[in-house]
């Protein structure tokens, strides 16, 4: 084992000063310039909002959904555990 | 509902409405060509991370299920694995969504995208081998073989081929500068990990109920 934990050590040290991608840096213009197009208009009107509203409302519908798949399980598995509880009685 | 059983089934819904407001009304950097597509970062990604998370647990629970058999092991490897290709499924039409409108079309000739793909009918074949099988012990047997040696395959192909390729439309493959940038700014980082944790705990939500069914249909048919 003591091998194969130099032999890690070393390829993981060996590993870290590959640099294939570079990674580049936000700049803080990244935030504030006017040159690249956003939804600013959807925002400013308020009607990104409306947007919210509709992913609301389908999440909150699939959720619902899932809830009462997983009620039904559970009444389903409290029925089976009652039987068999019902058959050991006797 | 008991909160102590069921607290992750709360911190999800939680964690999904938050990502799904900050996802949309949360500062982003401006960025050319990605422009507000940049929140797909949180979606399309976060979701491709929630697959990873699902098939290596499958692959765990095959390995429990060639050490000590058991019907739960079997169905819950089953299970994870099937969500999994669901939320493949997702990831790979949203990322052809987002590709069309900044890469330029639907299938780009992308090595990530193949390599997805490629995934995907890997686990499809999983699959098909279980309903080949009549036999269950057989079939639990193969088929938790079939799982490791398909994430095995799985981890290579996605993380380490679109790296290795010569031209990658993908961040951080191919010769692009890593999306590390993008995704380490902290703006994006507050909705990004939360994201992540929020669709893995989704779909660990839907391996459990889908489990519990396929028991309770198991008990069913031994009665």
């Amino acid at each position: 084992m003591k091998k194969y934990f130099l032999l890690i050590v070393f390829s993981l040290l060996w590993g870290g000063f590959m640099n294939a991608q570079e990674k580049i840096a936000i700049q803080p213009s990244d935030y504030t310039n006017h040159e690249i197009e956003m939804a600013d208009l959807m925002r400013s009107n308020g009607k990104i909002y409306v947007v919210i509203a509709v992913i609301m409302t389908i999440f909150g519908g699939i959720i619902a959904y899932l809830v009462h798949l997983d009620l039904k399980t559970k009444k389903l598995e409290n029925l089976l555990k009652e039987k068999k509880d019902v058959h050991r009685h006797y | 509902m008991h909160i102590k059983k069921y607290w992750w089934k709360y911190l999800c819904v939680a964690l999904l409405v938050y990502v799904l407001w900050m996802g949309l009304m949360a500062k982003v950097p401006r960025l050319a060509i990605l422009n507000e597509t940049i929140r797909n970062l949180h979606f399309h990604v976060t979701m491709w991370f929630g697959m990873v998370i699902l098939l290596t647990i499958s692959m765990v629970y095959a390995v429990k299920q060639l050490r000590s058999p058991c019907p739960q092991h079997d169905i819950c490897s089953a299970e994870s694995a099937s969500v999994g290709v669901l939320f493949g499924i997702l990831g790979l039409a949203t990322g052809m969504i987002w590709a069309q409108y900044t890469w330029g079309s639907f299938w780009s000739g992308d090595p990530k995208q193949k390599v997805s793909a490629i995934a995907l009918m890997i686990y499809l074949a999983y699959f098909v081998l279980r309903n080949s099988f009549e036999d269950a012990e057989q079939k639990a047997r193969i088929s938790a073989i079939y799982n490791i040696f398909a994430f095995a395959t799985y981890i290579p192909l996605i993380f380490v081929v679109p790296r290795l390729s010569d031209d990658s439309l993908h961040p951080g493959n191919g010769g692009n500068p890593g999306f590390n940038a993008y995704d380490l700014d902290a703006s994006l980082r507050i909705v990004f990990y939360p994201a992540i944790i929020a669709w893995a705990l989704l779909g660990w939500w839907l391996v459990e109920v889908r489990t519990r069914i396929a028991l309770l249909k198991l008990q069913l048919e031994e009665n």
